[in-house]
């Protein structure tokens, strides 16, 4: 048992079937991943809890960060790249843990926007859709 | 075109077949320095352009306009990503103070250290 830092991760993007490095980031985060339901409630369920069961299918979510944007940067091209020629990409997150843990996951669609403010270095908002689901450590 | 990768840490997705290709810790494949891959022009500019990779043939060179005059700017900053150096330590690891952390996050003296130190004392 162990509480990992986040201070070195890595989080990568592939360019031409190499995963490198994108600089810059200041967090991120991962949401909206969940094992999908229906409603499986009927009219003689017993009590008053609603009922739901399993569809089979899961969605992947999203991966999400924030950087320093910086359009020299061709880890960042590479992100807008994908604004103007959208295309399927591999990505992974490799965490500080002892082994240490890469989730490699394909994000089908992405976002991208910035925000600039006096009080602050330029900084990138990025979010990529998942399709299929990110590879967990088991 | 041709790019030949000049890293150690850079890996491969998932069912990536290639000779250049070992598997490391929790099954992930990476690239061995040096290997030599075929890319397309855009792939070719961003993998040098990132200090990833160098030009392996003259159509990459020919499309990678200037790399070698920014080829040390560009490794160093590539070096400062890849050790998380921080933006107020980047001038001390340039000048060779520090060449990175130890696992409580402190800096890790570099071979420079101890001048930067005398200058200190002196100044």
């Amino acid at each position: 048992m162990a509480k990992i830092k986040v201070k070195g991760s890595i989080i990568k993007i592939t360019i031409s079937s190499v995963l490198t490095a994108i600089g810059q980031i200041t967090e991120f985060s991962h949401d909206g991943a969940e094992s999908e339901t229906y409603d499986a409630t009927t009219i003689d369920t017993s009590g008053a809890g609603k009922e739901y069961s399993q569809t089979g299918y899961s969605e992947g979510g999203n991966f999400n960060f924030t950087m320093f944007y910086d359009p020299d940067l061709a880890t960042h091209q590479a992100l807008t790249d994908l604004i103007t020629t959208p295309a399927n990409v591999v990505c992974d997150v490799t965490f500080t843990d002892a082994t240490p843990t890469t989730s490699a996951f394909t994000a089908a669609g992405i976002s991208f926007g910035m925000t600039g403010a006096m009080n602050d270095g330029l900084k990138a908002n990025v979010g990529m859709k998942i399709t299929g689901l990110m590879a967990y450590a088991t | 075109m041709k790019i030949r990768l000049i890293r150690d840490d850079l890996n491969a997705p998932p069912g990536t077949q290639h000779d250049g290709l070992e598997i490391r810790a929790g099954g992930v494949l990476f690239w061995l320095r040096g290997t030599v891959i075929d890319v397309e022009k855009r792939g070719a500019q961003l993998l040098v352009g990132n200090g990833d990779a160098e030009p392996a043939d003259d159509e990459a060179e020919a499309v990678c306009v200037g790399w070698r005059d920014k080829r040390d700017r560009v490794l160093l900053a590539r070096e400062m990503l890849a050790k998380g150096i921080e933006p107020e330590d980047r001038e001390a690891f340039r000048q060779g103070v520090m060449v990175g952390y130890d696992d409580n996050g402190d800096p890790i003296p570099g071979p420079n250290a101890e001048r930067a130190s005398d200058d200190e004392v002196s100044g």
